[in-house]
């Protein structure tokens, strides 16, 4: 079952964004969902873990790391980086889980990558539960449960990801150069 | 045989010709409504876009950031021929995507005369931290009030090169003013009202709802839903809560 080879097995990109999502951390480094994984392919796993270093390393009991080594996965994790840095992370991988960040749902959306999204219930503001139900409702993102994470992962191998429309900017820019017109109108008659 | 088919094919053919022809002539309504309204209204209005354009543009913190950039990722500077970006005080990473932003625009003049307008960069006081405690906010506030008034006061113009200078000189209140959301927005619609009050300036206010909201308006929002010539909002749920927002779909891609 493990493929073993290096480099040649499919990547994961979990993100949680600047603050902590340790629960998202912590359902997903366990032994179930990397062997899950790894059925699929999956064989490097890349955890951004923001303020919850504590929670991933907690994560690597001896057991874990056996495991790991038996099915030929390496799990590497890191607090943070420059934004850019991140979305090049997203378009490298080839499955990215994720929190219900906006800024990492359109670069995943822009790359046309497969994408599991789990809303951080602990934030006070949780409209960005709303972004995650939504974009899920329209086939964008799969909505990820953490306690489901390997029938998400399953979920995910024949999803039909609905590509996200290229036109938007086009669009602001139309009102934009509108609005520009409006305001020389202005100008000229006060 | 092959007499009527050629006869049959050659009626088709006329068919075609005769109601492609009525296709052409009919008039395109979509097209003739504006028409006439600015025929019928009273004054001549110059169609031909202005030559130099000024936008403000406002940063806000990470993914205000980064949806701004998302948002104008297709714009000509050769329209758009004067930019200002203003950013919260320690805000390095806004100021760095702007730069960014900036130099991603280097191949896309047309006009060399555009690109020696080069752009300004502006730092002013945060408006409210994350957290920031209510009672001290009115005082921030007013201070980056301030800033947003030295802005379109060309504050910074002083110390511009001679030849960004003569490119810049009476071009400190821009056209429009482009936000989505952080509170220095809403601070600078308030420096540009004070300007219209006086009848100081003409500048036009864009506002752009964050992709993140769906169903609810942020405060920034709620704030100036009434002072935007242009409210947008990218979700149909929030476009009915608020019948003046404006819906066309993401703008963010």
């Amino acid at each position: 079952m493990a493929s073993g080879d290096w480099g040649n097995g499919k990547s994961v990109f979990v993100t949680v964004g600047t603050t902590a999502f340790d629960a998202l951390v912590k359902a997903l480094l366990v032994p179930a969902v990397i062997i899950q994984l790894n059925r699929f392919g999956y064989t490097e796993i890349n955890v951004q873990y923001g303020k919850g270093k504590d929670v991933y390393e907690a994560a690597f009991t001896p057991e874990f790391k056996k495991l790991a080594a038996e099915l030929g996965t390496i799990i590497s994790g890191f607090e943070y980086e420059e934004s850019d840095k991140i979305t090049e992370l997203i378009r490298e991988a080839d499955l990215i889980i994720s929190h219900a960040g906006s800024g990492t749902i359109l670069d995943a959306l822009r790359y046309q990558r497969a994408i599991i999204v789990v809303p951080n219930e602990s934030l006070m503001d949780n409209h960005q539960a709303e972004l995650a139900n939504e974009m899920s409702k329209q086939k964008y993102v799969i909505r990820g449960k953490l306690d489901q994470f390997t029938n998400d992962i399953a979920v995910a191998q024949t999803f039909k990801f609905r590509h996200f429309p290229r036109s938007g900017s086009k669009r602001f820019v139309e009102v934009l150069e509108d609005e520009i017109e409006e305001a020389e109108k202005d100008k000229m008659y006060g | 045989m092959s007499f009527i088919t050629a006869v049959a094919l050659s009626l088709l053919l006329v068919l075609l010709l005769v109601s492609l022809r009525i296709y052409t002539i009919l008039p395109d309504r979509s097209s003739t409504l504006p028409k006439t309204s600015i025929l019928q209204s009273d004054r001549i209005v110059e169609l031909t876009p202005p030559s130099t354009s000024h936008a403000l543009i406002i940063l806000g913190s990470g993914g205000h950031t980064a949806e701004m950039f998302s948002l104008l990722s297709s714009i000509s500077p050769d329209i758009l021929t004067h930019r200002t970006y203003v950013f919260s005080t320690g805000d390095i990473h806004s100021a760095k995507s702007a730069r960014a932003f900036e130099n991603s625009l280097v191949g896309r003049f047309t006009k060399k005369g555009n690109e020696r307008v080069g752009y300004r960069l502006l730092e002013i006081p945060r408006a409210r931290r994350v957290r920031q405690s209510w009672v001290s906010t009115p005082w921030s506030c007013l201070m980056c009030l301030v800033g947003c008034l030295d802005v379109l006061r060309g504050v910074d113009l002083k110390g511009m090169t001679e030849e960004m200078k003569g490119c810049w000189v009476g071009r400190g209140v821009p056209d429009v003013v482009i936000c989505n959301g952080p509170a220095t927005a809403v601070m600078m619609v308030l420096a540009c009202y004070i300007y219209k009050f006086f009848g100081r300036c003409s500048t036009r206010i864009i506002y752009v709802e964050s992709f993140a909201r769906v169903t609810t308006m942020s405060l920034s929002g709620k704030l100036l839903l009434p002072f935007a010539h242009r409210f947008l909002v990218q979700w149909p749920q929030l476009a009915e809560k608020y019948p003046s927002a404006e819906h066309l779909g993401f703008l963010v891609s």
